[in-house]
């Protein structure tokens, strides 16, 4: 059984919906300390880095998905600002994240081409560079992506890569804890793919 | 080259799908459902739906019962009332949120929606009319006229945090007649933010050369992805296929 972390904002409807598609079993969790009770974790979101983390701090997620983290049996799955979090920092905000994977966010503003509109918004291919047991049976596929903030080529946890006037990470893998950029939620059956494989890890 | 996207706009009266003319005389086309099932075996990129009665009485579990069906990024607009309005709207998975009168009689509820959801999710929809040299800006479904020069409703927009900018041409809207390329191309000068024009796309051939020849990020049409030909008699949900190279 998957849980979707329910902080009251966010995808997690689209994400519950792309599941039952593929026929994964999962629902919401909005009370933190029953998070333990499911094999696998989403995190989704989106919005600021700061108002992100301060959701995931006054609901009580924050101390719970760390140790959820720490569990090797467990796999977390964070979504675009859910992936985000899942590092140590952001230019976006002043608070720190969850810190689960060394790094942090940059922004597309002023390190892209001027023909480049900021954010990101659209349909990108996403390379794998890494073998990857979320996307095994491609080398390239198409997400839909929308951000400001993105997360260097070569950070230590890459296994994807996407191209938008930079070079940058588009999905991460570290033990047991996995994020990707875009939403494979709304990524027609390449998301349908990426999720059947996360259900099934 | 950056992949651009290609975006069927479906209006709505009531539960009935509908396409007006230059915002006027609706035509009913059938049930949005069918239309939503086929675009998304079409993998479409994006799909934008709009309340065209403007009042935000449209129920939430009907809207659910479409958005359950599409498994693409999904744009809403028409009558959004106030922030709860818009987290009931999310939480049944609408992601991107369109906002056209707020932005001249409710502009907080704007700059509330981008610190909710973020700005790469609130979308202005800048409806334009043009009358000879001038351009108009209008809101409410194109019933008044908001006497701003399209610059500074630009301006403004960005300033309460939209990150995206669809213009909407009153004048060709519905009649297949082709685009205004060069006041697209002249409008994406004016942002940074990413801009999908609408309004009057007569073909697939012309969408693919506005977007080949113009920073513009996106093409929206609402006729061409819903009717068989020009003559609008006979409905057909279409889309092109894509090279996905």
């Amino acid at each position: 059984m998957i849980g979707i972390v329910d902080v009251g904002v966010g995808n997690v409807a689209s994400v519950r919906n792309m599941l039952y598609r593929v026929r994964a079993k999962a629902e919401l969790v909005s009370e933190p300390n029953r998070i333990h009770q499911y094999s696998k974790l989403i995190l989704p979101g989106v919005g600021h880095f700061d108002a992100g983390m301060e959701r995931l701090e006054t609901s009580g997620f924050k101390a719970e998905i760390i140790e959820y983290s720490k569990n090797q049996d467990k796999h977390l799955l964070g979504i675009c600002l859910g992936m985000q979090i899942l590092f140590e920092s952001s230019e976006e905000g002043s608070k720190n994240g969850l810190a689960l994977i060394p790094g942090s966010l940059k922004s597309f503003e002023g390190r892209v081409p001027e023909d480049y509109p900021v954010p990101n918004i659209g349909w990108r291919k996403v390379r794998a560079i890494k073998p990857n047991p979320l996307l095994p049976e491609f080398t390239e596929g198409r997400f839909y992506f929308v951000h400001t903030y993105f997360l260097d080529a070569d950070n230590s946890a890459a296994i994807g890569q996407t191209e938008y006037g930079v070079k940058f990470t588009s999905m991460v893998a570290h033990n047991n804890i996995f994020g990707v950029q875009f939403h494979p939620e709304k990524s027609h059956r390449y998301g349908k793919e990426l999720l059947t494989n996360f259900s099934r890890l | 080259m950056i992949e651009k996207r290609l975006i069927p706009v479906l209006s709505l009266i009531n539960e009935d799908l509908v396409k007006t003319i230059r915002f006027s005389d609706p035509k009913y086309l059938g049930d949005p459902i069918n239309a939503i099932r086929i675009f998304n075996e079409k993998e479409v990129d994006e799909l934008v739906i709009l309340d065209i009665r403007n009042d935000g009485s449209l129920d939430v579990k009907f809207l659910e019962s479409l958005v359950s069906e599409a498994f693409m990024p999904i744009a809403y607009g028409g009558g959004l009332r106030n922030i709860d309005h818009i987290r009931s709207l999310m939480s049944i998975g609408i992601e991107k949120f369109i906002f056209n009168t707020a932005l001249h009689e409710n502009p907080s509820l704007i700059s509330e929606c981008a610190r909710l959801v973020g700005s790469s999710s609130t979308v202005y929809s800048l409806d334009f009319e043009n009358d000879y040299k001038h351009l108009r800006v209008r809101y409410d479904h194109a019933s008044k006229n908001a006497g701003t020069p399209l610059n500074e409703a630009i301006k403004k927009a960005e300033e309460l945090g939209v990150g995206e900018i669809i213009l909407h041409d009153i004048n060709r809207e519905g009649t297949f007649k082709g685009m205004n390329h060069k006041l697209f191309e002249e409008v994406q000068t004016l942002t940074k933010l990413p801009v999908i024009a609408l309004g009057g796309a007569s073909s697939y051939e012309e969408l693919e050369e506005l977007l080949k020849n113009s920073a513009l990020s996106a093409v929206a049409a609402g006729s061409l992805f819903c009717f068989k030909n020009k003559n609008r008699d006979s409905i057909l949900i279409n889309y092109p296929k894509k090279n996905y190279g």
